[in-house]
């Protein structure tokens, strides 16, 4: 959990020694020395002389949900290989990619932020996986002035820049889909069912609650005139051991449809206790925002119920081009057969976007790369997208699909999957006169 | 009239897993007088030596569950005897820290052989189904659980108040020099209570694998549930962690009905009051 107050402690110091000394008056300093013989560091800050790059990535590594952060690992360690066997990045080597453990708290997020800029001189961040650490790393960011890819939280207040509580600025991009593309999706998805009543089961945190906020704005904005059951949404505790109670309380709403925001093994622990409790026959639409993960289809098995409706951020089968067959071919062969996450291929992802900017700049500058940035177009495994210049989001379809396990490949597919596409224009659209940025 | 029902059934599954959590925290503390932080990574591993056992070995839970309790009850005893035993006489800050210590390398150690990654177990084929009970349909294993608990409850007041090795550890944790000089084998009687108190952890930790999903970082959620049961019940007092486990588990099942967020924070406002009107728990200095 975020601790605000130690957050404006953290943002005061920072704003004193800022105003006394910023970065740039730092890499100017150290420029200067280096030219005088006097340092041999101002290399590896990016500014040429050194033939090593240095990443610093952010993930849950360690606590309930660690597997996320190592699926990552999996994506960056994948595209520095690739990238290093290829020649590098404009003739240098990716040397290493420093990991930090967020622990999934805001404060030790900044810290991480932080450190990895300030003592490992990276030349670029990456990562973050959960909504509240990157509402609480982005505003750091900006005072850091180095490029933040995140590759995983989705809330869209960490790019966004409109709106109250919106925590986005330059230097922070996305290229995984946000929350308000993903619960779009949802929407769509809703609106070719005849469910009207519609209550949620989500984390108690951001994700949970904005997820429920972003589906009630999308579907009212659609004029679907859907009842919204608040006094029966459920929020449990990440890594809550029973998940009974909550169900209880939302079958006895009776809602036509429910849609859930739990994710990793809060979903798993969820979807054996709903099917306990009969869940499943009692409520005809059950729509899961992240619910097709590898994370969670991959230890499920075969007990992951077929014809429910599946969010992801990135489907291994979809699309189907080569840019993600050739992905999703190596990534099997490293991994022992296994399919790569989203997370994994967000991670891959953004190495690689790093390596299309510094191409293009000639330069590892903050303000260079973070320019690239800006309306760049990629072709990634997750399809061909373009980087919106005034969010700073990737431009992505939302998947949704309706689960069916495969007994051939052993793993639940999304069977069809569909790419819903989620308009820039359109979201905003649909969310004007709420609070709720789009992100996009 | 279903949902009263099915909230007291889950509310008692609830307690009854804390329970097998609690009392061993509680009998270890109450009779060796250390506060174990490892008892969460203790059953933790319960879970993994079941999964091992169910998918790699035999293919019965059973044979799991039995296993679980004896890997984990051996491992508890090396543990006491190796560790633990050597700073019975020191400051309770050094035990907190060597336990504490226990639970980092028994996670790494943890993380290195199964992975980080969610792990599932299926229900027992035999308690797969659900069965009408009390005009409610409910699921066959949670009420298995519930008769685990109040059972482990029955045994172990018989066993403290009834038996010749109940009294045994009645007098050794009311006064270990004199139960010595009397001629009990303090160091062997510390073995064994150690050694149940990490058994009941083991087949906690066997009966939660087909109820959720569950990684390394298992030990860190129970661990506080079980602090909280055995504050509120009165540290080394087993009629306190029974009644304090069944206390939380209702609370926190029948909370969720009240507003979002208080199942979970209503067992921490009970402690609150609890350590302010009766600081030594509910069942506190009773002797058991």
């Amino acid at each position: 959990m975020v601790n605000d107050s130690h957050e404006d402690t953290y943002r005061a110091a920072d704003d004193r020694r800022f105003a006394e000394f910023d970065r740039r008056d730092f890499l100017k300093a150290s420029g200067v020395a280096g030219a005088a013989g006097l340092t041999g560091f101002a290399g590896c800050m990016g500014g040429g002389g050194d033939d090593t790059l240095t990443f610093g990535a952010i993930h849950l590594l360690s606590g309930f949900a660690a597997v996320y952060g190592e699926s990552a690992q999996l994506g960056y360690e994948m595209a520095r290989e690739e990238i290093n066997e290829n020649g590098g990045i404009d003739g240098s080597e990716i040397g290493e990619i420093v990991y930090r453990d967020s622990e999934g708290d805001g404060p030790t997020g900044v810290e991480a932020a932080r450190s990895l800029v300030q003592e490992e001189n990276v030349d670029g961040l990456l990562g973050l996986d959960s909504s509240g650490v990157a509402l609480s790393v982005a505003p750091v960011i900006e005072q850091l002035q180095t490029p933040f890819m995140i590759t995983h939280a989705a809330t869209p207040f960490a790019t966004a820049t409109e709106g109250e509580n919106a925590v986005g600025n330059d230097y922070v991009f996305r290229d995984g889909v946000n929350l308000a593309q993903n619960v779009y999706g949802s929407a769509v998805t809703a609106s070719d069912t005849d469910a009207t009543t519609w209550t949620t089961i989500g984390p108690n945190y951001a994700f949970g609650t904005q997820t429920w906020d972003y589906f009630k704005a999308f579907t009212q904005g659609m004029d679907l005139g859907y009842e919204y059951l608040d006094d029966a949404t459920a929020y449990p505790e990440l890594g809550a051991s029973d998940f009974t109670p909550y169900i209880n309380k939302v079958l006895n709403a009776d809602p036509d449809g429910v849609i859930t925001s739990l994710w990793g093994g809060d979903l798993i622990t969820f979807i054996n206790q709903a099917k306990n409790s009969n869940f499943f026959e009692r409520i005809d639409n059950v729509l899961m925002t992240v619910g097709a993960a590898t994370d969670v289809l991959r230890p499920m098995g075969n007990n992951m119920p077929d014809g429910l409706q599946a969010g992801t951020r990135y489907w291994f089968d979809a699309p189907d081009t080569e840019a993600n067959n050739t992905f999703v071919e190596n990534f099997r062969d490293r991994n022992d057969g296994r399919y790569p996450s989203y997370n994994a291929q967000n991670a891959y992802t953004a190495l690689y976007l790093y390596k299309n900017a510094i191409e293009g700049a000639g330069s590892t500058n903050a303000d260079d790369i973070i320019d690239q940035w800006d309306g760049m177009q990629y072709n990634a495994p997750v399809g061909e997208f373009t980087i919106n210049s005034q969010s700073n989001q990737a431009v992505l379809p939302a998947v949704w699909g309706t689960t069916s396990y495969s007994e051939e490949r052993g793993i639940t597919l999304l069977d069809p999957v569909e790419r819903i596409d989620a308009p820039a224009d359109e979201l905003r659209s649909l969310l004007e006169g709420t609070d709720l940025p789009a992100g996009v | 009239m279903a949902l009263p029902i099915q909230e007291i059934l889950t509310g008692l599954s609830l307690g009854s897993r804390y329970f097998l959590v609690a009392i061993g925290l509680s009998l270890i503390f109450g009779v060796l007088g250390v506060l174990n932080f490892a008892h969460g990574a203790l059953y933790m591993i319960g879970a993994y030596v079941s999964l091992t056992v169910v998918q790699n070995v035999t293919g019965s839970f059973w044979v799991g569950l039995v296993a679980a309790g004896l890997a984990v009850g051996l491992l508890g005893a090396i543990i006491e005897m190796g560790l633990i035993r050597r700073v019975y006489d020191r400051d309770e800050l050094d035990q907190l820290i060597l336990t504490f210590a226990l639970v980092l390398i028994i996670t790494d150690l943890t993380r290195t052989v199964w992975g980080s990654g969610n792990q599932t177990m299926a229900t027992p084929e035999l308690l797969a189904s659900n069965v009408q009970f009390l005009g409610t349909s409910y699921p066959a294993y949670r009420l298995f659980v519930i008769v685990v608990g109040f059972a482990a409850m029955g045994v172990f007041w018989y066993a403290i108040q009834r038996t010749y090795l109940g009294r045994l550890v009645r007098a050794t944790s009311s006064d270990r020099d004199m139960a010595a000089l009397l001629g009990v084998n303090v160091p062997r009687l510390y073995t064994g209570v150690f050694f149940v108190g990490s058994f009941l952890a083991g087949i906690g930790g066997a009966l939660a694998a087909p109820m959720q999903a569950f990684t390394p970082a298992l030990g860190d959620q129970v661990i506080i549930n079980a602090f909280v049961i055995v504050v509120i019940g009165g540290l080394g007092s087993f009629t306190g962690a029974f009644v304090g486990a069944m206390f939380i588990g209702l609370l926190q099942s029948f909370g969720v009905l009240v507003a979002t967020g208080v199942g979970q924070l209503l067992p921490f406002l009970a402690m609150i009051l609890v350590l302010i009107f009766r600081p030594e728990g509910l069942f506190g200095g009773e002797g058991q």
